[in-house]
């Protein structure tokens, strides 16, 4: 059914894809042995995901994406879903405002445009440091988990909506700022709409986090094959992003200390910007590599 | 001659390091094809020697598998045109790996001994 319904470029193109989800090792033979047999289209995609699912399911029985999995994507999974639903709550109190409730008379009134203004570059930085956060832990994850990044990724994206769901537990408290029962201060309005409480944040947490983060564990595989300096700059950009993260549940984001006397004389930065750090530089040392690269047709 | 167990730990070894039925098909398509062995090829001639299709998800994690148990050496060969430039994954059947085969293949022929299985 698949073979006759589905175009054959349309299925070339996902097997590329997929085969993407291999060690580059992996990917080089088997797309070169796909090619020397003249295999593609649907029986070239059943061989490209018959490995990606043997490898997955082989790597379960090493120690490694089991650590990971505890150590780090589940942590990474609840800061995620905490900041994601700040950053939602945050923003949906405006998009209520602009989006629910404009009419001509409001537009005319100067306010309406200041407080527009005052609150985009707000919402612009809170979504670029959660998309950025979300694409670092998925490099930070895509980099070290090797096979068994699947594992994480699921672990991580489980845990992203359950937290976001049900709440963070209790115990966590002291750390994640976000208790079980959110409190909406005097926006309450805005919450008692279904969309705004449950709705909106499930799909910022699905286009912030969850698209970016895949997208991340993809090209982890990429910063390992770095040159040593490159690898040595990620490692720094990692703590920095990861950090940035940290901090914003931590009760030293709670007060805000860089906005206090005498931390704000030295004018420091928030440590929402240095979230973007991580994609930042890799963003970078991409495309430094991908200018010195050597293009394909030319190594055989 | 027959083997001699002396404790559990030998059978255990035995057993661990036994070749199974599609590791001995790998490891004699490429101990056929010597210098050319690597995926594709491995891949054409277990399939005509079994007359049936050979997954190349099987073939590498066989490959993975053996090279765990020191019967085969796998590295990454030259790039060539009509793999689009991509390199092969070459295999070579160590001299344990060599061994392990033809004790595989002993004792099938003992083991088919006297059988008759009426096959046309």
């Amino acid at each position: 059914m698949t073979r006759r319904v589905i175009p054959r470029s349309i299925l070339n193109i996902w097997v590329a894809r997929t085969s993407r989800m291999l060690e580059p090792e992996d990917q080089e033979a088997l797309c070169g042995d796909l090619a020397e047999s003249g295999v593609s289209g649907f029986d070239a995609l059943c061989d490209v995901m018959d490995l990606v699912i043997r490898r997955q399911l082989g790597s379960l029985r090493e120690v490694r994406p089991w650590l990971l999995l505890t150590l780090l994507a589940i942590p990474l999974g609840f800061l995620l879903s905490v900041i994601s639903r700040e950053t939602a709550d945050g923003s949906a109190i405006y998009l209520w405002l602009y989006t629910d409730n404009w009419n001509l008379d409001l537009v005319r009134t100067p306010g309406y445009w200041r407080t527009l203004a005052e609150c985009l570059p707000n919402v612009y930085l809170s979504g670029s440091a959660l998309v950025c956060s979300s694409l670092a832990a998925g490099l930070l994850i895509g980099t070290v988990a090797r096979r068994g990044r699947w594992l994480s990724t699921v672990g991580l994206i489980s845990v992203l909506f359950c937290a976001g769901t049900l709440g963070v537990p209790r115990e966590l408290s002291f750390v994640l700022t976000l208790g079980r029962a959110r409190d909406y201060f005097g926006n309450a309005i805005v919450f008692t709409n279904t969309f705004y409480r449950a709705v909106y944040p499930q799909i910022l947490a699905l286009f912030f986090c969850v698209l970016p983060f895949i997208y991340g564990t993809n090209k982890g595989i990429q910063v390992r094959n770095l040159p040593h300096s490159g690898r040595f700059l990620m490692s720094i950009a990692f703590v920095a992003s990861v950090g940035a993260l940290v901090s914003q549940s931590s009760s030293w984001w709670f007060l805000h200390l860089w906005d206090k006397w005498p931390v704000d004389f030295l004018g420091l930065p928030s440590p929402m910007q240095m979230a973007t750090i991580g994609s930042a530089t890799y963003l970078l040392l991409n495309a430094v590599r991908s200018r010195n690269a050597v293009p394909r047709n030319s190594r055989a | 001659m027959r083997m001699q167990l002396t404790n559990a730990s030998d059978y255990y070894h035995i057993v661990d390091n036994m070749v199974g039925e599609f590791e001995y098909l790998i490891l004699s398509a490429a101990a056929r094809l010597g210098d050319d062995a690597y995926g594709a090829a491995i891949r054409r001639e277990v399939e005509e020697a079994t007359k049936r299709r050979c997954s190349i998800g099987a073939l590498y994690t066989t490959l993975d598998r053996l090279q765990n148990k020191g019967l085969v050496e796998t590295w990454m060969g030259e790039a060539t045109p009509q793999r689009g430039g991509r390199a092969k994954r070459m295999v070579r059947v160590t001299k344990k790996g060599a061994q392990e085969a033809s004790s595989f293949y002993r004792a099938i022929m003992r083991a088919s001994r006297n059988v008759s299985w009426g096959m046309q």
